[in-house]
């Protein structure tokens, strides 16, 4: 039997599981941008360690990682805005919220457009290309022309600023 | 909250199911470049060296653990090889000749200790012993 070399397997892993990942992080923070890192962290996290991986449940592994990576973001910042004990209402409740989930995705692109258009040149173009539009890198070099590198360290810096954008708005709604 | 009481099973179990919650609520779209920006940080250097590193650490492990049990093995075929030269030859073929002494010996007893007893019987019961199948003057004439 052909064992998968680690880069191919962690390919894998994404194409079957990073919307899920994806949306655990998400619930669990309940901050698209904080749920894109974790969701990142967790598959490197597997990727590191996929040589002590028994095989058996890849799913639960990859899940039981993505949510001790929740938990230590809100442990570290002091944001228990969700206490452990509601994980067990999260594993076992279930609702019909298909329509609203996809309202609330509406929503939530609607709001991140917006606060990109509030940034300033080159950030804006930077954040609306990759966090709106959610082109790659490379994509991105291919369309302006720019070096890569370049690209990369202004999609850090709109990602800070839009964050900070996101945490202002929340005070002010409360 | 103390998770300490739980073990692997049990994490694993309540994983699947904030899993299985997860689907059942529908999956939000992971943005599309996630996967590139993921893929990308993991052929960074320090990333590559961290995962060979864990890999060459498991494969050390288990060469312990396969030199060690091979150390046993080697250690135990050793001694079973080595006990049975202590005992030589000659010490087996005195011990067998004890024993035959000692068998001869016994038996020369036993029929010193059954004649008398035989007679005696023979002469308090005359009748019986004439009627006797069993003739041990005839055995104890031709010994």
């Amino acid at each position: 039997m052909r064992r998968t070399s680690p880069d191919k397997q962690l390919e894998l892993w994404i194409d079957r599981y990073q919307n899920l990942i994806y949306s655990i992080c998400f619930q669990m923070t309940r901050d698209s941008f904080e749920a894109q890192d974790l969701t990142q962290e967790t598959f490197l996290s597997a990727y590191r360690r996929c040589a002590f991986f028994d095989g058996a449940n890849e799913k639960a592994w990859l899940c039981r990682i993505a949510a001790n990576k929740c938990l230590d973001y809100l442990k570290a910042a002091g944001r228990r805005q969700i206490p452990t004990e509601e994980l067990f209402f999260l594993a076992s409740g279930k609702s019909d919220e298909e329509p609203e989930r996809q309202y609330t995705q509406q929503e939530t692109k609607q709001e991140l457009y917006q606060c990109c258009m509030k940034l300033k040149p080159p950030y804006r173009d930077a954040a609306l290309d990759y966090f709106y539009r959610e082109m790659t890198i490379r994509e991105m070099a291919e369309k302006t022309g720019e070096n890569p590198k370049t690209l990369q360290t202004r999609v850090y810096r709109a990602r800070a600023l839009l964050r900070n954008l996101y945490r202002k708005e929340d005070l002010l709604n409360g | 909250m103390d998770n300490s009481h739980l073990n692997d099973l049990d994490l694993d179990a309540f994983a699947q199911a904030l899993a299985d919650a997860a689907e059942s609520r529908g999956l939000l779209q992971a943005p599309a470049n996630l996967k590139e920006s993921i893929l990308e940080r993991s052929r960074q250097p320090d990333m590559v060296l961290q995962a060979q590193s864990n890999r060459l650490s498991r494969k050390l492990t288990l060469l312990g653990y396969g030199l060690r049990v091979a150390a046993a093995a080697a250690a135990s075929v050793a001694f079973i090889l080595m006990v049975p030269a202590a005992d030589s030859g000659f010490q087996r073929e005195e011990l067998k000749q004890q024993a035959l002494e000692d068998i001869s010996d016994l038996t020369r007893r036993r029929r010193q200790t059954a004649v008398p007893v035989y007679r005696r019987i023979q002469d308090a019961f005359g009748v019986l012993s004439r009627d006797s199948i069993f003739n041990l003057e005839e055995w104890i004439d031709d010994k």
